[in-house]
């Protein structure tokens, strides 16, 4: 099986079942212990984004979830029809901020940003989806 | 998220383990707090279990280095797997907590 479509409520709970059907997704497809961390930071971010923000805590809102293996990468889109939302606009945190004025906001992003090789944001009929591609590596 | 402390030898080791998510990382946050405020001054936390820590996790360990500060102590970390540290390091956080790399350097450091 090269792809898993599930659909989920915005809930953590929920969140934390998806993120373990993917670390069973890329063990199953040979992904190194590199590769399973990013991914899954990467999506755990990305749902967090979308339980808070595009539904604003309400846990009732659908987020479609789809893992697939191609050639040479490994693909994840997030699917919500939450508020419109790019996350590949919002500016990068302060990181030389002192202790004191560190924020976590916008660090999930950043970290998505550095962890996957393409993130990809499209609004249509009314739904946010966002592709994550990581490639593997040709070491 | 599993979480354990234990105090030894005037030092509060907390380790979590496995992932400091979007769900594991509040209580995470809830311990540390509870910890500083009854008292706990030199904390190490041992991620040696940790798999992965994401950014509500961050939250946590910010809100406890500027609690340990506050109360004149010291938070130190160990055990960081190679992917983990990167997460630090894409989050510059390498240079606002000390990091050793074995619960030993650690605890010497707090002692």
């Amino acid at each position: 099986m090269d792809a898993v479509a599930l659909r989920i409520a915005s809930r953590r709970e929920d969140a934390v079942a998806a993120l373990a059907a993917l670390d069973r997704f890329v063990r199953q497809h040979g992904a190194s212990a590199a590769l399973i961390h990013d991914l899954e930071v990467a999506l755990d971010e990305v749902l967090g984004n979308v339980i808070v923000h595009g539904y604003g805590g309400d846990p009732q809102g659908e987020i479609r979830v789809r893992f697939q293996r191609t050639a040479d990468a490994f693909v994840i889109e997030v699917e919500d029809d939450g508020i419109a939302f790019d996350p590949t606009q919002v500016p990068p945190p302060d990181l030389s901020a002192p202790l004191r004025e560190r924020q976590v906001g916008g660090l999930g992003l950043h970290f998505v940003k550095n962890l996957v090789d393409e993130v990809a944001y499209t609004r249509l009929d009314g739904r946010n989806r966002l592709r994550l591609v990581k490639r593997m590596s040709r070491a | 998220m599993e979480l354990r402390d234990k105090v030894d030898g005037g030092v509060t080791i907390v380790e979590p383990g496995g992932r400091i998510d979007l769900a594991g990382a509040p209580l995470f946050e809830e311990r540390l707090v509870a910890l500083i405020r009854s008292g706990a001054r030199r904390i190490l936390l041992d991620f040696r279990n940790v798999q992965y820590i994401s950014s509500p996790g961050f939250r946590a360990l910010l809100i406890a280095r500027r609690l340990v500060d506050e109360s004149g102590g010291n938070l130190v970390l160990c055990g960081l797997s190679p992917e983990v540290k990167r997460v630090f390091v894409i989050g510059k956080f390498t240079d606002m907590f000390s990091i050793c790399t074995t619960a030993d350097e650690a605890l010497a450091r707090l002692r």
